[in-house]
C-alpha cells in the first residue's frame, strides 16, 4: 500500500526529473545487459569448454568402478594333481586414528576398544598372528594399518562382525600344496599390490601369465557421497570376469619328487656343485621330470635366494663330454663307414692339429670294435671314426640332434647352448667336438638327442605343458611338434644296441657304467666326463670335471630316456643314480622286463 | 459391500432428481435438502411399481464379479508379497549356507590336495615306518611254467640319514633301521615290520589320513614273499 502511495505520490510530481528516470532507466538496461552477457560468457564456458572436465568430476563424486577379480588357473600334473591353485581371501585394514576418533565422540575409551579388537582379530586368526603386533599397530598413529594380510573370507567375516570399522580387501594366495615340488618348472606368482593382482614372477607362472591370469571383470556403480556404500540397484556397464584357463603338465608329481630326492641326496653325498636330471618319454618327448638340486619353496618366497629360482636344467648349458659321442656314432652308422663290429686300431694318442688327445686310461694300440669305441669311451678311437664322417655330416648331425637351438619345451629363459659355427672352427675344433668338448647343451637336450634314439631316428622335441584347460573345462590338449629324422630308424636300432655295451660287465669286455645296469632290463646309456674350463688359465681345467650320464630304459623297447648331469662332484660316474632312477621307474609304470638280457657284446679284439 | 453401493446411490438420485421435481412440483417451498429426501424416498419405493430395469438387473452381478476380482486381487497381492519377502529371507539365507559351504569345500579342498601331495605322502609314510624299496626282484612265469626270478631281493633299508635334514620334519622320526642288511638275507624273513600304530597326528584337522602307501615305488610287481 505504502509503496503504491509512494508512486502515486511521484507521479504526481511535475516535469524536472523525467531526465533522472531516462538515466536511470539507462543503466539499468545496460546492467541487465553485461549480466546477461557474462551469464551467457559463462554458459558457454560450462557447457563447452570445462564440460568434459566437469562431468567427469561429477561422475568422480557420484559412481566408483569396481574391479570384479579373475581366479587364475591351476596348474596340474599329468594326474590331475594340483601343483599350483588359487584361493580367494581378504586383507583386514584398520584406520586408528578415526577409530580413536569415533570411540571419542561416544565418550569411549579407544584403547580398551583396541584392545578388544586386538584380541577378536588374533582369537579368530589363530596362531599365525600375534596379539600384541596388531595391537602396536592399533595403537600407532598411521591413517591406515594392514591388520592380516590374508585372512580366508570366513575369518574376515567374523570379525568384521564384531568390528565392522576393520574394511576388507580381496587378495588372492597362490598356494604350491607340494612346496619345493618341482618348484623350478612352475616357478613363482605373487600379489602385486600396485596391479591387485597375482602375477607370475619366474618359471611356467610368468612365462603363461597371460593364459593362467585371465582377464578382470569391471563394473560401475554409483556410491554414496563420501563411502563406499554401493547404492543397491545401481550397478550397470558390467563386465564379467574371465577365469584364468588351468595348465596340465606332462610331470608325474611322483616321480618328480622321487628323482629329486635321489638326485638331492647323490649330488649331496658326493659334494655337487650343482645337478640336473630330466626323464622324457622316449615316444612322445614329454616331460615326466625335470628336476635341480637347488630349489626353493614358492610358498616362502622369502627365504629363496635369487639362485635358487632358476632351472639349470634348461637354461644352465655345460660341455657333455662323452655323452656326446652318440652324435658321431650316429653320423658314422647312418653314413656307413663303420658297423658296430668293425675292428678299429685304436693308438694310445692321437694329433690333431695342435692337440694331442689321449684316452682316459694309458694304453698302447688297442684293438677295439667301434661298439668297443663307446662302450669303453675311447676318445681316440671316436676320433678316428669322426674323421672317416667327415666335418660335414658330423656338423649335419649335431644340427639334426638339435644342439645350439632351444627346444621350446614351453619354459622361459632356456638356453639353446653353444656350438661353434663351421665357418670359426680352428684347427682343433674337430678334435674337440665328437667327444663332447667345445660345445655346450643343457640336460634337456642331452636327453632329447638319447629321446632320438630311442624313437627310432626320430626327434620330437621336448614339450612339458600337455593341456590348456579353458574355465568352461574345455580341453585343449597342446599340439604335438613335428619329429624331426635324425637318423634311420634302422641306424637308431643299430646305435640302440650298441650303447648296450656301456652297460655290460662281462670279463675282459667291462663298459665304462656296469652300475647303470638294472636286472631284467636291458639298459642303453653313455656316461660322459667333460673337463670344465679352469677361469684362471683359460684352459681345460684337470680337476674340475661335469659328470654326465644318458640313458634309456628299455633299450629293446624304450619307455623312458633319462638325462643327468652333476657338476663337479667327488664322484666319477653318474651310473648309481641312472640305476636308482631306472629301477624307481620301472616299478611305478610296471615296465614289462626286456624278453632277454643283453647279448653280451665284443669290445675288445684279441 | 458398502462403499459400492454408496456411491451407487448418488447416481441414481441424480437421475431420478428430475422426475421427483415434477412430482413434487406442488409442494414448492421445501428446501434442496428436503427435496432430495422425497426424491429419495421415491426412489426407494419406485422400482416396486416400476416395471422391473433390464439394465439394472444385468449390473448387478457384474458388480459382484468386480468386487470379487477385487477382493481376490487384494488377497493374492497380499499373498504373493509376503511370500516374496519370506522367500527372500530363505534365499539370503540359502546363499549364507552355499556360500559357507563353497568355503568350506574349497578349504577341504586345500586340505586334500595339500595332504595328498608327494611329499606329504613321503613324510607320512616315513613316519610310520616306511622306507622306500630298493631294486625288486622279480618272478617270471615261462611258457613251459616254470618259475625264474630275476634279480636279487633284497630286504628293503632306511636309507642312511639324509645329511641335513631340508626343514621339513624338525625330528626325523626314528626308524626300525634293520641292522645292516645289504648282505642278501634269506628270503623267508618277513618284512620289517611296519610298526602300525595309530594315524599319525596330521597338522590339519581333517580326521581321514589318506593311506601313505602311493609313494613306496615297487608294490606292484610280483615280487617273492619276504621282499618289501
Amino acid at each position: 500500500m505504502g509503496t503504491t502511495t509512494r508512486t502515486t505520490h511521484r507521479r504526481r510530481r511535475p516535469g524536472p526529473s523525467a531526465a533522472g528516470l531516462r538515466s536511470r532507466l539507462v543503466l539499468g538496461r545496460v546492467v541487465l545487459v553485461l549480466a546477461l552477457v557474462a551469464a551467457g560468457f559463462k554458459l558457454v564456458a560450462v557447457q563447452g569448454l570445462q564440460a568434459a572436465a566437469l562431468s567427469a568430476q561429477a561422475a568422480g563424486q557420484r559412481t566408483s568402478v569396481q574391479t570384479l577379480p579373475a581366479q587364475r588357473g591351476t596348474i596340474t600334473d599329468r594326474n590331475g594333481t594340483p601343483l599350483a591353485f588359487s584361493v580367494a581371501a581378504q586383507a583386514l585394514y584398520a584406520q586408528p586414528n578415526r577409530i580413536t576418533a569415533e570411540q571419542r565422540a561416544i565418550r569411549a575409551d579407544p584403547d580398551m576398544h583396541k584392545q578388544a579388537m586386538a584380541r577378536r582379530v588374533a582369537q579368530v586368526l589363530g596362531p599365525a598372528v600375534s596379539e600384541q603386533e596388531i595391537l602396536s599397530q592399533l595403537r600407532s598413529d598411521r591413517t591406515t594399518v594392514l591388520l592380516a594380510p590374508l585372512a580366508t573370507p570366513a575369518q574376515a567375516r567374523a570379525i568384521q562382525q564384531d568390528f565392522p570399522e576393520i574394511s576388507a580387501e580381496h587378495r588372492e594366495i597362490r598356494q604350491y600344496p607340494g612346496g619345493e615340488l618341482a618348484a623350478n618348472v612352475l616357478g613363482v606368482a605373487n600379489w602385486r599390490a600396485d596391479e591387485r593382482k597375482v602375477r607370475g614372477l619366474v618359471g611356467l607362472e610368468n612365462y603363461d601369465d597371460t593364459l593362467l591370469a585371465g582377464r578382470d571383470g569391471r563394473r560401475v556403480v554409483d556410491t554414496a557421497e563420501g563411502s563406499d556404500a554401493v547404492i543397491p540397484g545401481s550397478e550397470r556397464a558390467e563386465r564379467p570376469p574371465v577365469p584364468g584357463s588351468g595348465l596340465e603338465l606332462t610331470l608325474d608329481s611322483d616321480l618328480q619328487y622321487t628323482v629329486a630326492q635321489m638326485l638331492t641326496d647323490y649330488a649331496r653325498r658326493y659334494r655337487a656343485k650343482g645337478a640336473s636330471a630330466v626323464v622324457l618319454d622316449a615316444r612322445t618327448a614329454e616331460v615326466y621330470a625335470m628336476v635341480n638340486d637347488v630349489t626353493f619353496d614358492p610358498n616362502n618366497l622369502a627365504a629363496a635366494t635369487p639362485d635358487s629360482l632358476g632351472n639349470s636344467a634348461v637354461s644352465a648349458p655345460f660341455e657333455p663330454g662323452s655323452v656326446n659321442k652318440v652324435v658321431t656314432a650316429a653320423a658314422a652308422i647312418e653314413s656307413g663307414v663303420v658297423t658296430p663290429g668293425t675292428p678299429l686300431q685304436v693308438p694310445g694318442e692321437l694329433r690333431i692339429a695342435d692337440r694331442t688327445v689321449r684316452d682316459a686310461w694309458p694304453h698302447g694300440i688297442l684293438n677295439l670294435t667301434f661298439t668297443g669305441v663307446l662302450a669303453r669311451s675311447s676318445n681316440v678311437g671316436t676320433l678316428l671314426t669322426a674323421q672317416r664322417v667327415g666335418a660335414d655330416r658330423f656338423v649335419d648331425m649335431l644340427t639334426r640332434m638339435g644342439l645350439g637351438q632351444r627346444t621350446n619345451v614351453g619354459l622361459p629363459g632356456e638356453s639353446a647352448g653353444k656350438v661353434p659355427p663351421r665357418d670359426q672352427w680352428s684347427g682343433s675344433t674337430f678334435a674337440n667336438l665328437p667327444i663332447g668338448q667345445g660345445l655346450s647343451m643343457t640336460v634337456l637336450q642331452m636327453a632329447s638327442m638319447y629321446q632320438a634314439i630311442a624313437n627310432d631316428g626320430l626327434r620330437i622335441p621336448p614339450r612339458i605343458v600337455s593341456t590348456e584347460i579353458a574355465p568352461d573345462g574345455t580341453r585343449t590338449a597342446t599340439p604335438a611338434p613335428a619329429g624331426i629324422r635324425v637318423v634311420s630308424p634302422q641306424t637308431a636300432h643299430t646305435v640302440r644296441d650298441m650303447l648296450r655295451a656301456v652297460v655290460q660287465n662281462e670279463p675282459r669286455q667291462r663298459g665304462t657304467a656296469p652300475e647303470a645296469a638294472l636286472d631284467g632290463y636291458q639298459i642303453a646309456g653313455k656316461s660322459g666326463t667333460a673337463q670344465q674350463v679352469d677361469p684362471g688359465c683359460s684352459c681345460y681345467s684337470n680337476s674340475n670335471y661335469w659328470i654326465t650320464f644318458a640313458g634309456i630304459l628299455p633299450a629293446d623297447a624304450p619307455r623312458f630316456v633319462v638325462g643327468i648331469m652333476l657338476d663337479d662332484p667327488a664322484v666319477g660316474s653318474a651310473a648309481p643314480l641312472f640305476h636308482e632312477i631306472a629301477s624307481y621307474l620301472a616299478g611305478r609304470y610296471q615296465i614289462p622286463l626286456s624278453t632277454a638280457p643283453s647279448p653280451p657284446l665284443t669290445l675288445t679284439l684279441p | 459391500m458398502t462403499a459400492p453401493a454408496h456411491t451407487a446411490t448418488p447416481t441414481r438420485a441424480r437421475t431420478a432428481a428430475p422426475a421427483s421435481r415434477r412430482d413434487l412440483g406442488p409442494q414448492r417451498g421445501r428446501s434442496p435438502a428436503v427435496a432430495r429426501a422425497y426424491a429419495r424416498r421415491a426412489q426407494r419405493t419406485g422400482p416396486r411399481h416400476r416395471a422391473p430395469d433390464r439394465a439394472d438387473a444385468g449390473r448387478a452381478p457384474f458388480v459382484m464379479l468386480v468386487m470379487a476380482l477385487l477382493g481376490v486381487a487384494l488377497v493374492a497381492t497380499l499373498w504373493l508379497s509376503t511370500a516374496a519377502t519370506a522367500d527372500s529371507y530363505h534365499l539370503q539365507s540359502a546363499r549364507k549356507v552355499a556360500r559357507n559351504l563353497t568355503e568350506h569345500g574349497e578349504s577341504l579342498g586345500r586340505q586334500v590336495a595339500t595332504l595328498e601331495t608327494a611329499p606329504e605322502l613321503a613324510r607320512q609314510a616315513r613316519e610310520l615306518g616306511m622306507v622306500p624299496a630298493g631294486d625288486a626282484a622279480r618272478l617270471v612265469v615261462r611258457p613251459d611254467g616254470s618259475v625264474e626270478m630275476i634279480g636279487q631281493p633284497r630286504r628293503a633299508t632306511a636309507p642312511a640319514p639324509p645329511p641335513p635334514p631340508p626343514a621339513i620334519v624338525a625330528a626325523p622320526t626314528p626308524q626300525p633301521a634293520p641292522p645292516a642288511a645289504a648282505s642278501a638275507p634269506p628270503a623267508v624273513e618277513p618284512a620289517a615290520t611296519p610298526a602300525p600304530p595309530p594315524i599319525t597326528p596330521v597338522p590339519l584337522p581333517i580326521t581321514p589320513v589318506p593311506p601313505a602307501v602311493a609313494p613306496v615305488p615297487p608294490g606292484v610287481t610280483p615280487v617273492p614273499p619276504g621282499h618289501t
